[in-house]
């Protein structure tokens, strides 16, 4: 099999991946960390993504809160996240790190706060 | 109110951050940290997604989460801050006058001044299109802000004209917001922007990316209505014939940014042609003895974590240069750059910090002017080679990092050059 072409978005660093399937087995080559294989792995067989965006804040010296899923969520998923997130509103006081919402649209992913307000 | 400090930082971004915090470790050295905005943490506050800390923290945090750990060490440090204060002038490299909300008119004095102004965008007016001159067209940065921190709804469908990180991001952050991103243009014939960030932010949603293309119409009456886009030749000139338009409220232009320095050059500190900052050394020291530049308002920065490491040198600098009254007494070698780079920094190299400890390495940045898949990085004195070191994937919008061994440089040498070979 012809080695797929991927760049790793895992960190800033954008390594070029040269991924190849061999008998059911994965060989990653360009990467400049153990990261690389992982990404690999996942963008071959389940791709997820991090999401960050902002909900609406009331009670604060600014009307958005920025924040973030814990962990990536699968990609396709992500549209509907950020219209549901379109919806929903938060009051300050707010510390970074606070968990929003937990396992959110069903999932295993929880929505945290990136900013303290 | 006690106004003498052995440190001023100007600016409260992740460079001002960290420099402050860092000089104020060392006992006895008093910082003060200024910022105009009602906010500590810089253009980081707009910054929600992810990508920053993987070097300095060891772990992926949004631009908010960076600032808001920059901002906790200051909050359990010594220095004083002085919020929505806007430094307006720095005399003799020690007085800084500033005009706050609270303090009204206010003189400092400092040993040591460091500038962490960050930059700018470069205005509209600096990308001439015909046509029109209806509302809808935002620089990226400014519609970044709106939509990120004011919560205002920017646009429904929007193009993008540049593909640097900041267009790149926002064409991802339109999307989620509900809008529809027609496409990308770019007038060179790659993207300055971070592969990942094309990777992301364009190719997951399927947003196009127009490369060697401009904006070549504008059309609309009070609001945006449509726009023309078309090819460029080598020469950057639009090829008739290759038109495509698009109807759309909304034109972000990412045209790039530049460093803010008016105070720069109020002071009159050498300026480089190329960073467009003060030139600065390896003790991020500009050319006026006492005052010292981190950050992007020294070179625009594509990685937080590269600003806050440098600015800590700034701030470990600063507070001894602070408590010592030796003045530099070495002469620095001046670094130069053949024409395959479009930046380089610092451009000054000393040997010696101000206790005249000697220094073994130095960091030096350099940014590519366009993208090689593997090439030498060569430094020479004359016609002596000093190092050689081989790199891949060199592209403009990820600066190339190197340590120069300052015991290889040789000491009579004035010049060193960097060359590029294929
Ligand atoms: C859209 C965008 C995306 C980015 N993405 C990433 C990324 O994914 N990963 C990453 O690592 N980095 C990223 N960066 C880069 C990073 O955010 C910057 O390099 C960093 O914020 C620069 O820090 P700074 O302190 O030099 O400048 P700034 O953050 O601009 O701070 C300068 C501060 O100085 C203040 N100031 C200016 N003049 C005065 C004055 N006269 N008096 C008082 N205060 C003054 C300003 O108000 C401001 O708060 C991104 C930047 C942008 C714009
Ligand atoms: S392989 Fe490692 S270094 Fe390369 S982009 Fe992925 S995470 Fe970054």
């Amino acid at each position: 099999m012809k080695p797929v072409e991927k760049i790793c978005i895992s960190c800033p660093v954008g390594c070029h991946l040269s991924i190849e399937m061999n008998h059911g087995e994965l060989l990653v080559k360009g990467n400049a960390c153990p990261r690389g294989v992982d990404y690999a792995r996942i963008e071959m067989t389940e791709p997820k993504r991090m999401v960050t965006t902002t909900v609406a804040l009331t009670e604060a010296a600014i009307n958005r809160l920025p924040v973030k899923t814990d962990r990536p969520i699968d990609k396709d998923k992500v549209i509907a996240l950020c219209k549901f997130l379109r919806t929903v509103s938060f009051k300050a006081p707010i510390q970074c790190g606070d968990v929003l919402i937990t396992e959110i649209l069903g999932t295993d992913v929880n929505l945290v706060a990136t900013r303290s307000v | 109110m006690n106004n003498k400090y052995d440190v001023i930082v100007v600016g409260g971004g992740p460079a001002g951050l960290a420099a402050a915090s860092e000089a104020a470790k060392n006992s006895g050295v008093r910082v003060a940290l200024i910022e105009r905005d009602a906010f500590l943490g810089g253009i980081l506050n707009q910054c929600i997604h992810t990508g920053f800390g993987l070097h300095h923290y060891k772990e992926e945090l949004t631009g908010t989460e960076y600032a808001h750990r920059g901002i906790m060490s200051i909050e359990a440090s010594s220095v004083d801050v002085y919020l929505e204060a806007m430094v307006m002038s720095i005399d003799e490299g020690h007085t800084v006058t500033l005009i706050s909300q609270t303090l009204g008119y206010v003189k400092l004095w400092g040993g040591a001044i460091i500038l962490a102004m960050g930059c700018r965008e470069r205005a509209r007016g600096s990308v001439i299109i015909p046509g029109t001159r209806p509302s809808g067209i935002f620089t990226a940065g400014t519609a970044q802000r709106y939509v990120n921190i004011e919560g205002d709804q920017v646009g429904k469908r929007v193009f993008i004209l540049g593909s640097g990180d900041i267009g790149l991001i926002m064409a991802r952050r339109m999307t989620l917001e509900g809008a529809q991103v027609l496409g990308v243009a770019e007038l060179m014939p790659f993207s300055s922007g971070l592969t990942r960030n094309i990777v992301q932010c364009l190719e997951d949603f399927d947003i196009p990316l127009f490369l060697s293309h401009t904006v070549v119409k504008i059309e609309g009456e009070t609001r945006l209505e449509q726009i023309t886009i078309a090819k460029v030749d080598a020469d950057y000139r639009p090829i008739s014939g290759t038109e495509k338009t698009f109807a759309c409220d909304t034109l972000l232009l990412s045209v790039g940014l530049i460093p803010e320095n008016e105070l720069s050059r109020q002071m009159a500190l050498e300026m480089h042609a190329l960073t467009r900052g003060p030139v600065i050394n390896n003790l991020m020291q500009t050319s006026m003895p006492s005052v010292f530049a981190c950050g992007n308002v020294a070179q625009v920065h594509d990685l937080v974590d590269h600003v806050s490491e440098e600015a800590e040198r700034a701030g470990k600098h600063t507070a001894i240069f602070s408590k010592t009254v030796v003045p530099m007494l070495e002469k620095a070698i001046t670094v130069e750059t053949d024409d395959a780079f479009g930046m380089v920094s610092p451009q000054k190299l000393v040997r010696f910090d101000f206790e005249n400890q000697p220094l073994q390495t130095a960091a030096l940045r350099l940014r590519v002017k366009k993208p090689y898949t593997s090439a030498w990085l060569v430094i020479k004195s004359g016609d002596v080679q000093l190092m050689r070191l081989r790199k891949n994937h060199l592209t403009p919008g990820e600066m190339v990092h190197i340590a120069v061994d300052l015991n290889a440089m040789p000491l009579e040498s004035e010049t060193i050059k960097v060359y590029l070979e294929v």
